[in-house]
């Protein structure tokens, strides 16, 4: 079993292929950031600003974690786990606010 | 099972009661995220108070929001999104004994990184009390409801500096056991659980800069 | 083992005679304090809770001292409110949550899929130091005076009003929070990751299908607790407003976090207990559990929905009307799959060759208490009742009825089921029989006056009250007595067993998990030879398989010898 899994030398990467995927995706997501700040200062709505920072939010949120923390080569039983954490706190939202969306 | 072949590095790196190192990688890797959405539902609370708050008085958390450090909070965010690219490679190149020292100048690079941002955040901290931001009987803003956003502020960025000090610890760690006996290192579970802890704690910050700094801009 | 051992005190301690296995590993404090042995850290863990269920035994006595006369005259009123928050802080958190996963999931997860410990020993031992730290500063506020909060902490009186030590005690439950946490997560990789060749997850005994799902609401639940707690520290310690309406705060938020954690905290206590009646009615009914896939699905089930409830504890807190219907239509979904389980426990029984051994007569115990709070829980569910019944004695009742009825009933069941197991000792079957019916009649005898006072308005919480409840509470108290005396009769005849109960052999009760396979006690490495897997679990009736009941019993312990008397 480990057998499979040792590592020989001549695969190994050089350092620039290990960097380029990681560094593209931070060059995304700090273009993220500036739109995001930008965006803040945008003459429209509210809750408009809030969806978008919200939405690029998710989207850094879904870099990270599929790409940095290499999610996108897990099996099924991490990314149950993983999607748990989010699952459940969609819960607590939709429930505390089945109070608080209807009170007074 | 297969005793004989056991590798001296993956022997330094195996621990009862497992008998073969690609296993207990997996098992600690689901542990690890077991704990990080365990992680997610601890911030959860914080993050429902916030929005039950806001939809309360929305005018109030514009005006609070307003009154953050967009400098001091944009610049952090970078530097965490750096760190995070930083310590993504890690994983990607302990595993080769020939990159063994380039993933443990990442660690470093990535703990220094922390660090930066423990500064950063030091100065705000202080800006904000010279400004009277701590919620109490001087505290800057009237209207009903801002004192609640400065709560959450100092709440979200306290408990987060927690986690990035664990994180800068965890990282420090892993850099010096792993230059202690490298080959140890490019086995060891500790890499990835290392690296996967960084990456939540960048996650949940990405999030608290989008709800504590950019409401309230642009008038 | 050899017929020579009859008396074991005349022979020099010789090891060949009686393997001790895991408990011959080392006699010194070190080795018990630092052993990552999941059998060894899971008797730490129920000597550290029974210790504190004492403690929160004297604590609730002292409370049923107070209440047999209706004036305030044994304790202040103040005092009165320490002791019932002492009571449910510990019973809750230094009890009830740990108690079946610490001791009995530590001690039979490894050994029932076959794996020679948990994922994380360390890990494991640490989780037991949490609880120890937690446990520490609850005696701490102990011994400084107590806290007066309730053991619900609600906002704004513990942020701001109390002046007890609140902070101290919330830090107890936020550390051991995390132990349980960490309990959690191990049992959630052990059973993803070492189950034994064959042992598919639906082969898995009910019991760990009952440890990974508490696991899982473990792990989701407990963290949201961790945060109202600290924020309800924050608001205490720095004085910044969040619950407090004065800050334009709303206290009712506490209550949803706090809920989100304390209702799944319910299941939390009741899974695991399930678990282990699951494991006892089939043995000493000699039937394949009924509807296995179903116990199953009930087990998911209940561990989702049971996140969807828990505004029903806010009916009467100024919670929206709206969301009042949404949690009292949910909490009615979640019986379903309770229901389910108790039918498929009564439907087990169902031409069984039954033997009342004392585990069984628990389990029976706890099917009945368990259908009783359960019953009332839906009552308790509906809005009208409940604004009628909220923090009455009914109330009261009814959980007390579930997490003690039922938690406590099973982990009693686990104790009898598995003791030879862990110690390699019989208990004395009598004493044991006479404690369990002792238990059974006792629990009802303090609970039931409680439905009936709580149904005629005594409110919870309150040291006087007018005399006309006063028969309830004579009733109730005297029951305390006789349960507090079932309570301690095992601590006897269990600790009598340790020296002089009889060798129990290796599979007594002819049980077929596969714990059982391995000699009691069990050795370090819990098996010789790991063992695999070819069939589907509580397998009581293999083909060509005659013998049943005690008959099975009999010839089981003569072929395996050991047997004495
Ligand atoms: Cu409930």
């Amino acid at each position: 079993m480990s057998a499979a899994g040792r590592r020989r030398h001549d695969d190994m990467p050089t350092v620039r292929e290990i960097v380029r995927r990681p560094a593209w995706v931070l060059l995304v997501l700090l273009v993220a950031l500036g739109l995001n700040i930008g965006a803040a200062f945008l003459p429209i709505a509210p809750f408009l600003k809030t969806a978008f920072h919200l939405i690029v939010a998710a989207g850094t949120v879904a870099l990270i974690a599929f790409i940095f923390m290499e999610m996108e080569k897990k099996g099924p039983t991490i990314r149950l786990f993983a999607a748990a954490g989010f699952i459940w706190i969609a819960i607590l939202f939709l429930l505390i606010f089945s109070d608080y969306g209807i009170r007074r | 099972m297969t005793a004989a072949r056991i590798t001296p590095a993956e022997k330094a790196a195996l621990r009862e009661p497992w008998e073969d190192i690609a296993r207990q990688r997996q098992a600690v890797e689901l542990g690890m995220w077991a704990f990080l959405a365990s992680e997610l539902l601890f911030f959860s609370g914080l993050f429902a108070g916030y929005t039950i708050y806001r939809s309360i008085y929305p005018q109030a958390f514009w005006e609070a929001g307003a009154e953050t450090s967009l400098w001091f909070g944009g610049a952090n965010t970078a530097i965490l999104l750096i760190s995070s690219a930083v310590v993504a490679l890690v994983p990607r190149a302990a595993r080769w004994p020939g990159l063994g020292r380039f993933a443990r100048a990442m660690l470093w690079i990535g703990a220094l990184l922390g660090v930066a941002f423990l500064v950063l955040k030091g100065f705000e901290y202080r800006e904000d009390f010279h400004e009277h931001l701590w919620p109490g009987p001087d505290f800057k803003l009237h209207a009903e409801g801002a004192e609640l956003f400065f709560s959450f502020y100092w709440c979200l960025t306290a408990i987060h500096a927690v986690h990035l000090v664990v994180g800068i610890c965890l990282l420090a760690r892993l850099a010096v056991a792993g230059a202690r006996d490298p080959g140890w290192f490019t086995e060891t579970p500790a890499v990835q659980a290392t690296a996967l802890y960084w990456g939540l704690v960048d996650i949940i910050w990405t999030v608290v800069f989008v709800i504590i700094y950019l409401p309230g801009r642009g008038g | 083992m050899s017929d020579a051992v009859l008396d074991d005190t005349s022979l020099p301690h010789d090891v060949s005679t009686f393997d001790k296995g895991y408990l011959g590993d080392g006699h010194t404090l070190r080795s018990w304090l630092l052993t990552t042995d999941h059998k060894r850290i899971a008797i730490l863990y129920a000597l550290t809770l029974t210790i504190f269920f004492f403690i929160g035994g004297v604590a609730i006595a002292l409370v049923r001292i107070e209440l047999v006369t209706p004036a305030q005259d044994f304790v202040t009123a103040d005092e009165y409110n320490r002791l019932f928050t002492l009571h449910g802080i510990i019973m809750v958190w230094f009890f009830l949550v740990p108690s079946i996963p610490a001791t009995f999931g530590n001690f039979l997860l490894p050994l029932m899929i076959g794996a020679r410990d948990l994922a994380f020993p360390r890990l494991n031992l640490f989780s037991w130091y949490l609880t120890v730290i937690g446990g520490a500063f609850t005696v701490y506020v102990l011994l400084a005076g107590g806290v007066d909060t309730g053991w619900t902490f609600y906002t704004p009186y513990s942020s701001i009003y109390s002046n007890s030590h609140v902070i101290a005690a919330a830090i107890a439950v936020f550390v051991a929070g995390f132990g349980t946490i960490a309990t959690g997560i191990n049992f959630i990789v052990t059973t993803h990751t070492m189950r034994a060749p064959g042992l598919t997850w639906f082969r898995l005994p009910l019991f760990v299908w009952a440890m990974y799902t508490v696991s899982v609401v473990i792990i989701l639940a407990t963290p949201v607790l961790a945060m109202a707690l600290t924020l309800m520290m924050a608001e205490r310690f720095f004085g910044v407003p969040i619950f407090n309406p004065q800050g334009g705060g709303d206290p009712i938020l506490f209550q949803h976090l706090f809920w989100f954690y304390s209702h799944p905290a319910v299941y939390i206590m009741i899974l695991p207990a399930m678990g282990v009646v699951s494991e006892v009615i089939p043995c000493f009914a000699r039937r394949r559990l009924f509807g296995y896939d179903f116990m199953v699905y009930a087990l998911v089930a209940i561990s989702v929905v049971g996140f969807f409830v828990w505004g029903h504890h806010m009916f009467v807190s100024g919670e929206s009307p709206y969301a009042n219907l949404v949690f009292s239509f949910l909490s009615f979904v979640v019986a379903v799959p309770s229901a389910i389980k108790v039918f498929n426990w009564t439907a087990t029984l169902y031409r069984g060759q039954i033997t009342y051994e004392a585990p069984m007569l628990y389990a029976f115990g706890f099917v009945g208490l368990f259908t009783m709070g359960g019953l009332t829980g839906l009552f308790l569910a509906s809005i009208p009742i409940d604004v009628q019944a909220t923090d009455t004695y009914f109330v009261i009742a009814h959980f007390h009825y579930v997490m003690v009825g039922g938690t406590v009933s099973a982990f009693f069941a686990a104790l009898h089921f598995w003791w030879s197991k862990i110690t390699g000792r019989m208990y004395p079957e009598t004493w044991a029989r006479f404690a369990a019916v002792l238990m059974y009649f006792g629990f009802n005898f303090t609970f039931f006056p409680q439905f009936i006072m709580g149904w005629a308005g005594m409110p919870r919480r309150y040291g006087s009250y007018p005399p006309e409840f006063q028969i309830y509470h004579v009733l109730s108290s005297a029951g305390a007595v006789v349960l507090a005396a079932a309570y301690l009769m095992p601590l006897g005849y269990l600790t009598w067993s340790l020296r002089w109960g009889r060798r129990a052999g290796d599979n007594p009760w002819g049980a077929t998990g596969l714990e059982w396979q391995t000699s009691s006690p069990p050795p370090t490495h819990n098996f010789d030879k790991l063992p695999t897997v070819e069939r589907a679990p509580y397998d009581y009736h293999p083909e060509g398989y005659v013998e049943t009941g005690e008959a099975a019993r009999t010839i089981e312990a003569s072929q395996k010898g050991g047997e004495q008397e």
